[in-house]
């Protein structure tokens, strides 16, 4: 098994953002970065029962087949992504172990696992105007009589894609945006937030 | 705002998808063999219909997957998509099909 090294001196991708400036109570709006966790991109077909075992027996948990939505499972978390692709996003320590243990098990089976930690970081947004502070840039309906706990999205926010879910009702969200993209999308959030500080 | 529906992640907003042209054209197995005005026609040449229009699309912002619709050109509304390798729809009977409510409104 390879071992994971964790660069002492990494910096994460939105190290100039400092989400503190947002001056309002957590209750309204909170907003902080997850950065450095594993990103695996899983690729097969559920209608290849074999696939369907081995991802099981990988994870512990079935693969979600229902579109839009993802499954928590001993602190990792898989979204849905298309028909026969899937993101599972874990702890930084066993990102390596987790993708040799898929790529073993998925062995002579039509399937593809990717490493893909390095190109994200995740931000999560939580409170009363999380919602609202999104919608200024998706087009996506995030009403929560469409879109709520349990569901995931591929979209845009700021035209940066992003890959959205909805972890709690409160609500709390969490987003994927590539590192590229990240001090972009950071600075847009410092500025739509800008009306909801509080004097 | 239109809203397309992705047959895979559901309705969508137009600004996820790309357009992708006429749908079910398929290249030549011996190219080869052809005339140039035979390669010219498969390349280049696309019919161009006022009405209804089988085109592909794909939902790059989404779940970056292709898939077919009809689509009337006149009106930009989409009368029904299907995934790729599905069995193309009757354009006859999508055409005489019962309206809309909005587009008998809109008359």
């Amino acid at each position: 098994m390879p071992e994971t090294k964790i660069i002492s001196n990494a910096k994460s991708p939105m190290v100039e953002i400092d989400f503190s400036s947002i001056k309002c109570p957590g209750s309204v709006l909170s907003i902080c970065e997850h950065a450095f966790l594993g990103h695996i991109n899983i690729r097969g077909s559920l209608d290849n029962s074999k696939f369907a075992a081995a991802a099981k027996k990988s994870l512990g948990i079935d693969l979600p087949r229902e579109a839009n939505t993802f499954v928590e499972h001993n602190a990792k978390t898989i979204l849905w992504l298309g028909p026969n692709e899937w993101l599972l996003v874990c702890d930084a320590d066993g990102t390596a172990n987790l993708v040799e243990t898929l790529k073993s098990n998925f062995e002579d089976i039509f399937s593809a696992v990717t490493d893909v930690s390095g190109g994200n970081t995740i931000l999560e947004i939580s409170g009363d105007r999380a919602r609202a502070l999104l919608l200024k840039g998706t087009p996506l309906d995030l009403h929560h009589s469409v879109f709520s706990k349990g569901q995931c999205a591929q979209t845009m926010v700021a035209k940066t894609g992003m890959t959205l879910w909805q972890v709690s009702e409160d609500p709390v969200y969490k987003l994927i945006v590539r590192r590229s993209f990240s001090d972009y999308l950071g600075h847009w959030i410092l500025d739509a937030a800008r009306e909801y500080h509080e004097e | 705002m239109l809203l397309i529906e992705c047959p895979y992640c559901g309705v969508r907003d137009e600004s996820e998808f790309t357009y992708s042209g006429e749908a079910h054209i398929v290249r030549p197995l011996e190219p080869s063999a052809l005339s140039d005005k035979e390669w010219a026609d498969y390349l280049f040449y696309r019919s161009n219909p006022k009405g209804l229009h089988r085109e592909m699309w794909y939902h790059s912002a989404g779940c970056r997957r292709y898939f077919n619709a009809v689509r009337d050109t006149v009106t930009y509304k989409f009368k029904c998509v299907y995934k790729i390798g599905d069995s193309q729809p009757n354009l006859d009977e999508l055409s005489s099909s019962a309206k809309h409510p909005a587009d008998v409104e809109a008359k």
